[in-house]
């Protein structure tokens, strides 16, 4: 751990709410990321994740600050999303249990997924304004589809089209990104 | 199924907002393993955007939390405030006559146990909420059961403001039709349309009369024929009571420490943002669920369930509280700006249409509720004819949520509208709708 991280955290202890927020800021992509593994909706991972940060912060006292940050908050995540999918199976239908089996079965490869990632940043640039408004109120604030029909006054059949069509073509983009990235280098090992 | 299908089929299942019937047909569909590897690659896709989405905007999330946790810290402070002023309110209240809705603090927990709830779970932070719903409410009970001038009972604010939960418009009043009347502490105030509604407002709807609001936050809410609703904001939330009759309309998504409460007699409907159906008689409290999902709980034992999308659930006493789904029907029907793909207004029986004020180029969607596969349009004995498979469900139809235009000829006109439980009109009909509604322009047509 850093000097700087152990100092914000010191001052978390204290009930410092902005060190803490300076903390979460550090952790909180890894953790969404994590979550988002095992949990489709994004509201819901969002919130997972900000009850792990409640949670972390409540349980401040009990924590070394000689060891390292990351595995005792990814232990109170992993500990949040196993209790976030517990409790939704005992809520939701059967049905609902079988199509989370099957929608959650295969789990993207980290490595594969960085690399998608890293295509996925530069295609994201080229978005026009409008569509990148779309991804963020979706998956950057959690929104349903629901609620940012409310918001941009579109109706939900509409928003979703849209945002498939955009993930339509972002999934294109990335593809054409990662094979030409693959033909530079099979270039760059021959010359 | 297609891939535009399955895609809006997957950001349903991500949002809950699927309803049993669109689960077993996602199901079905995922047997095919072209299906399932698109879905797949789809859900990976959704997966990458959230990576993505968490890295580029960690701020939102940052100080969201950070919100949180000083709320929480504040609501430790104010816990031993609340049950201070608890004890206030129940001396106060008790000597206020009993009326129906009990009066005193034990009282008060009862007609909240959203709060009460939230209070034990989350500790301090929701204190603070609670404290404040539950002073605001103590207010206008008095001032409404008793109908006596509302008195200042305690400072709620912490700086000395007095508490006056009717001081502030919390809503505005967008359209009333007939006899409908407004309390407002011991007066008696004239309806009229845009005027501003204050909390404890008393609305009453005689027979053939309806009225309807609109908050701030786009919530619109409407209540029917023979209807008394009391309307309250609070720091923990809007509060609408409904003693008798019924109330329909779309909730607004709502903070989640501020959600939104429609109460009976002998019901609670707690609301994050959805599109329902409340209403409550001698018999019991129904409500009906068109969007989202609402927690739905029964006072006299407190038994509660959580009402999906396309399901209904009846509380009374000696019922099972059990959760069903809606039968097809049609909810409403709204015009429709075809250029703009925007909403005009709902259309009823015997409307008038004038093709001066909402232009040329329309369309009219029904808005339905249960488990509905299509929908058949019918206007003036099949002169225009259409089924709609998948929502949106319109009368001229849409290409992917663009409405097609109908450009209605001046006139009378009857549409009949029927919902059906399988694609192609076809399976069980629920029931039809008819309208019948006159078109003008500018000036009305001899009839």
């Amino acid at each position: 751990m850093s000097d700087s991280e152990r100092a914000l955290l010191e001052r978390a202890r204290r009930g410092d709410h902005e060190a803490f927020g300076e903390v979460v800021l550090r952790y909180q992509a890894s953790l969404r990321g994590y979550a988002a593994r095992f949990i489709v909706s994004p509201e819901d991972v969002f919130d997972v994740v900000q009850d792990v940060f409640v949670d972390a912060f409540a349980a401040l006292d009990r924590f070394e600050v000689d060891r390292p940050f990351g595995p005792w908050i990814r232990t109170i995540c992993r500990n949040r999303v196993y209790r976030f999918l517990r409790d939704r199976k005992s809520r939701v239908s059967s049905v609902v249990v079988q199509l989370d089996a099957i929608m959650l079965d295969a789990k993207p490869q980290s490595d594969e997924s960085d690399e998608h990632l890293s295509a996925l940043r530069r295609c994201m640039d080229d978005l026009p304004t409008r569509n990148r408004s779309l991804v963020r109120l979706r998956y950057a604030r959690g929104m349903s589809i629901d609620e940012i029909a409310l918001q941009v006054e579109r109706t939900p059949a509409s928003v979703a089209m849209a945002l498939s069509r955009l993930r339509g073509s972002l999934r294109s983009c990335i593809e054409q990104r990662l094979l030409r990235d693959r033909d530079a280098r099979i270039e760059g090992g021959l010359t | 199924m297609t891939r535009d299908e399955l895609h809006m089929l997957l950001d349903r299942y991500a949002d809950g907002t699927l309803d049993d019937v669109d689960t077993e047909r996602l199901l079905n569909a995922l047997s095919d393993k072209r299906i399932l590897v698109e879905a797949r690659r789809e859900l990976e896709t959704m997966r990458l955007l959230h990576r993505h989405e968490a890295e580029a905007d960690g701020e939102v999330f940052r100080r969201s939390l950070v919100e949180r946790l000083r709320a929480e810290n504040d609501g430790d402070r104010f816990v031993e405030q609340w049950r201070r002023e608890d004890d206030e309110l129940d001396a106060l209240a008790s000597q206020t006559s009993p009326g129906p809705r009990a009066t005193g603090g034990r009282a008060r927990q009862q007609r909240h146990p959203a709060l009460r709830r939230r209070r034990s779970s989350v500790g301090g932070w929701i204190g603070l909420a609670a404290a404040v719903t539950i002073v605001a409410i103590g207010a206008w009970l008095i001032a409404h059961v008793n109908t006596a001038p509302s008195p200042t009972i305690v400072d709620n604010s912490g700086d000395g403001t007095p508490a006056d939960p009717s001081a502030a418009s919390i809503a505005t009043l967008t359209q009333f039709d007939g006899d409908v009347t407004i309390h407002r502490g011991d007066r008696e105030v004239t309806p009229d349309t845009g005027m501003s509604l204050h909390s404890g407002d008393r609305l009453t709807c005689g027979s053939d009369a309806r009225a309807a609001w609109r908050y701030a936050d786009g919530t619109s809410l409407g209540a029917e024929s023979g209807s008394v609703v009391v309307l309250s904001d609070t720091a923990a939330g809007k509060r609408v009571w409904l003693e008798r009759g019924r109330i329909t309309g779309d909730v607004a998504k709502q903070p989640a420490d501020a959600p939104f409460a429609m109460e009976t007699p002998g019901a609670v409907a707690t609301v994050l943002g959805t599109r329902l159906t409340l209403a409550t008689s001698t018999e019991g409290s129904r409500l009906e669920v068109t969007e989202g999902r609402v927690r739905f709980e029964r006072r006299s034992d407190r038994a509660s369930v959580e009402v999906a999308a396309g399901h209904y659930a009846v509380a009374s006493t000696g019922v099972t509280l059990d959760v069903l789904p809606i039968p097809p029907r049609v909810d409403r029907l709204v015009l429709v700006d075809a250029t703009a793909n925007r909403d005009i207004r709902p259309v009823r029986d015997n409307d008038v249409i004038d093709l001066s004020r909402v232009g040329r180029s329309l369309n009219i969607r029904a808005e339905v509720v249960g488990g509905v596969g299509s929908v058949r349009f019918k206007l003036d004995d099949n002169a225009l004819r259409q089924v709609e498979n998948v929502p949106i469900y319109s009368l001229a139809g849409d290409i992917d949520g663009d409405y097609k235009a109908w450009r209605p000829s001046v006139g009378a006109h009857t549409l009949t509208i029927t919902p059906y439980a399988d694609p192609q009109a076809k399976g069980s009909a629920g029931e039809a709708m008819t309208i019948r509604f006159r078109v003008i322009d500018g000036v009305d047509a001899p009839r």
